[in-house]
């Protein structure tokens, strides 16, 4: 019966992160009126989500997880976008806008979470039998999740937040790790950026056959049609992405350019030199405080992203394929198709000899003019560390092969050519559709590689 | 409400936000489940509530535009208000006369340096640097129009037209004279994915004693409408006998990219022939395998497919000759081409290609708006001191600094400034 506590304890956990920002960062940290708003809130919230997600008619008549799902990101959105709009019309700080405000952040923090962390607890007890109990864990859970917030409440007054935070980027740094924890991760949970990817995706390559409609330069499959290679470009995964970025980047970006766009203190008119340095170094100061929380948001956000396109588009990393020479011979023959799969489906294998001691990694693949590539599994400039072995060699991502170590990708085609990043070349030969390499030349290939390895031409 | 407070309204940015922010919540209610962007189209081109947001865009748009022109183009009078309303100013004594000639030099050679003090004085760069985005709006402006009107005027036609045929299409008698298709007679198709791409195709039309040129690019333009190549095959004479059943007619076939199979039914109903172009060489080396075809004289493989639970009998056969396919005859003459074209309607098919050309030029121009800014430098007296104003439209940062460097070198002691907050 752990789970329903540990459940609830992240959840609780994460929030209390939420919580302990707005309550102690301005405008909320000097208005004791906000303060109780957004603990108000995050209380209504707490208790809405349950009754939401616990009873089986209220959870039936407010929607499907999908629709709860979208007015999730649908509020993240609004707490990352809003931050622009303080920044723009920097609204004076009144009680009566504030209060109000600070109420509904609190129920955005919890609101969702709590109606999918019932709906999961409540399933547990089902199956279970015993109901009562798992809400009863789930309660020591969000009480336990909560008590850090209670206990280190004067600790967290007197951290530096009222420098460090505006109200502009409070609401982005909320946003963006809200973006961060996602939902439940029991039921998914996925974070906005792959319904967003995905989304933007789909607009743009729709867009872009509408503009090609409406000027009547529809694609053709074998006709040239005026612009369709720019049209192709632009409805591409590329603009998508290119999308996505800007969506995410524009607000810590905006914020990061109205801080550092700020001019430098006026100090003419103090007299003493003394004062102009202090002058100028509290500035530079809070420019570094202010700056700080946007740019770990930002990083959040470059990361998030970057997972989201190795979700879309994962690595393929095969394991390797043992392999010894043919009997009698001194050839090691692999078939194109065979027990190690066909690699007509263009994907990459990788295959493992042995001499010795020697381990020789390398890997084949069929390139999109159906001819073979073989190479060794190691580049010739760039090689990991011994405690970084796990960065070594290729992957394939996509069309194209995947440096593990320098994140950069090959293009299929050019396996074969040796130089630059591309794997170190091996000579074979095609014969009755196998691939035959002689044993010698591939161990002498990679004893060639690591001599270059121990003369240090490595990066 | 006076009329400019009016146009500030309309012409509001948060008016465009909100504006643009309803077709998103739009898309995004409609994405549960579905691809939305059908019906989301549809909203905001047909449906009354989705063309009255397209039509207060695109007024927002214009009224924006008309504000920011006159806001740039008629400038209040100088006064110590205004002065003191931008990013920083600064006062210098009037009775210091050498400072006096030094701020007069940051006006030359417009003013006179004894003149200064005794009026407002303004001095602006950049003052058209509202254009880039006013082209810009104006492509919007224009592709929003012409895609709300052309969805409710556009009517298209398509048929298909051989060499020398005749047809009324939308009331226009066109003749294709000639079809101009470069087809290759060594194409070699590598792999299965189609590589084969067609250049320069060009159809000559005859309309009212005037020859005019369509293209599967840009589409022409004759009797006021558009016509343009949708697609390309081969026209095959056929004469096809078996028992009592005989046909002798010009068939369209649509083999085209090599590897495509069309399907000619024979009267009856279970029976077809399929066609399909035969290469005239298929290379092998490796494990890559080619195929190679003469599409100027093509080669087909010709199935007869006679019937449920008929065996079908298939055979490579080129035009200008007579073959058996079983008990079934057939003749093929000399092909010919097709072409399927695609006649339009649209009355604003013209804007819309003009509104996306300016948009584009306009998004191109943006790029000027990182060098190309307003600023202002305003000086006006005020009793026994005048005041020093200066206003950056962006990168106001350097501006400020910027203006600290001229207040020093006009004042010797460095005057007195203040920012706006």
């Amino acid at each position: 019966m752990s789970d329903p506590f540990l459940i609830a304890l992240r959840e609780a956990l994460q929030a209390s992160v939420l919580l302990s920002l707005v309550l102690f960062s301005p405008p909320a940290r000097d208005d004791r009126g906000a303060r109780w708003s957004a603990v108000l809130g995050v209380l209504a919230g707490l208790g809405l989500g349950l009754v939401a997600g616990a009873v089986p008619a209220a959870a039936r008549a407010l929607g499907s997880h999908e629709h709860w799902t979208f007015w999730r990101h649908a509020t993240e959105s609004v707490i990352f976008y809003g931050s622009l709009v303080l920044l723009i019309r920097r609204p004076a700080p009144s009680p009566l806008l504030m209060r109000p405000g600070m109420f509904l952040l609190g129920i955005a923090l919890v609101l969702f979470e709590s109606r999918t962390l019932a709906f999961i607890v409540s399933d547990m007890g089902t199956v279970t039998g015993r109901p009562a109990v798992a809400f009863g864990w789930c309660g020591l859970g969000l009480l336990a999740g909560m008590l850090p917030l209670v206990l280190l409440r004067g600790r967290l007054r007197k951290l530096p937040f009222s420098r460090t935070f505006t109200p502009a980027s409070l609401l982005m740094t909320v946003g963006a790790l809200r973006f961060w924890f996602g939902g439940l991760a029991e039921l998914g949970g996925e974070s906005i950026m792959i319904p967003l990817q995905k989304g933007l995706q789909l607009f743009v390559n729709e867009s872009m056959k509408s503009i090609q409609g409406a000027l009547l330069l529809t694609d053709h499959p074998f006709l040239d049609v005026t612009f369709s290679g720019l049209a192709q470009y632009l409805g591409s995964d590329r603009s998508a992405l290119t999308a996505t970025v800007l969506f995410l980047m524009v607000p810590p970006v905006v914020i990061l350019i109205s801080l550092f766009s700020r001019p430098d203190p006026v100090v003419d008119g103090a007299a003493a030199s003394s004062r102009r340095r202090q002058d100028i170094a509290a500035f530079r100061q809070d420019l570094t405080l202010q700056s700080a929380p946007v740019l770990a948001a930002f990083v959040i956000l470059v990361v998030l992203l970057h997972a989201v396109n190795i979700s879309l588009n994962p690595l393929y990393d095969p394991e390797p394929v043992p392999v010894r020479e043919a009997e009698g011979t001194a050839f090691i023959r692999i078939p194109i198709s065979g027990k190690a799969g066909d690699l007509g489906d263009k994907k990459l294998r990788k295959f493992v000899y042995y001499e010795g001691s020697k381990q020789v990694l390398f890997i084949a693949i069929m390139k999109a003019d159906q001819t073979v590539g073989v190479a060794l599994d190691q580049c010739e400039i760039c090689r990991p560390a011994d405690w970084n072995k796990d960065a070594r060699g290729y992957a394939q991502q996509g069309e194209n092969l995947f440096c593990k170590y320098c994140v950069t990708p090959i293009a299929t085609s050019t396996l074969g050519t040796p130089g630059g990043c591309n794997p170190i070349p091996v000579p074979f030969r095609v014969e009755e559709n196998t691939i035959v390499i002689g044993r010698d030349v591939l161990v002498s290939t990679f004893d060639k590689a690591e001599a270059l390895e121990r003369k240090g031409t490595h990066l | 409400m006076s009329p400019r407070r009016v146009l500030d309204r309309i012409g509001s940015w948060w008016v465009t936000a909100l504006l643009l922010l309803v077709p998103a919540v739009v898309y995004l209610a409609l994405s549960f489940g579905r691809n939305p962007y059908p019906a989301w189209l549809h909203f905001l081109l047909h449906a009354p509530a989705g063309m009255s947001v397209v039509i207060a865009l695109i007024v927002n748009l214009a009224a924006a535009s008309a504000r920011i022109a006159l806001d740039r183009l008629r400038r209040p009078a100088v006064t110590a208000g205004l002065v003191r309303s931008l990013d920083i100013h600064a006062t210098v004594p009037l009775s210091d006369g050498p400072a006096l000639r030094r701020a007069a030099d940051l006006f030359r050679p417009d003013v006179p340096p004894d003149a200064v003090g005794s009026r407002g004085f303004r001095r602006v760069t950049g003052a058209w640097s509202f254009l880039p985005g006013t082209v810009l709006r104006a492509g919007l402006v224009l592709t929003l129009a012409g895609l709300l009107v052309s969805s409710h005027t556009r009517k298209v036609y398509e048929t298909s037209l051989r060499e020398g045929e005749r047809k009324d299409i939308l009331g226009s008698s066109v003749t294709v004279m000639k079809i101009d298709a470069a087809l290759p007679e060594d194409f070699l198709q590598v792999g299965d994915d189609s590589t084969f791409r067609l250049e320069n195709l060009a159809v000559r039309v005859e309309s009212g004693g005037r020859e005019h040129a369509v293209t599967p690019g840009f589409p022409s333009r004759f009797n006021g409408l558009f016509w343009r190549v949708r697609h390309l095959g081969i026209a095959q004479p056929l004469a096809f006998s078996m028992r009592s059943m005989r046909i002798d007619q010009t068939v369209d076939l649509n083999v085209l990219p090599p590897g495509r199979t069309d399907v000619v039914p024979l009267p009856g109903g279970d029976r077809f022939l399929t066609f399909s172009l035969d290469p005239e060489k298929v290379i092998t080396k490796g494990l890559m395998t080619g195929r190679q075809y003469d599409l100027a004289h093509p080669a087909y493989r010709v199935v007869l497919q006679a019937g449920r639970g008929g065996r079908p009998e298939g055979r490579r056969v080129r035009p200008g000759g007579r073959f058996e396919l079983g008990d079934a005859t057939l003749s093929l003459g000399t092909p010919g081409l097709f072409v399927r074209l695609q006649v339009v309607s649209d009355p604003a098919l013209l804007l819309l290609s003009a509104g996306i050309a300016i948009f584009l030029a306009g998004t191109a121009a943006m790029v000027s708006r990182f060098f190309w800014y307003e600023r202002e430098l305003v000086m006006v007296a005020e009793g026994e001191a005048l005041l020093i104003g200066w206003r950056d439209e962006f990168f106001k940062k350097w501006g400020i600094h910027r203006f600290q460097r001229w207040k020093e070198t006009v004042t010797a002691d460095g005057g007195s400034e203040e920012r706006r907050p």
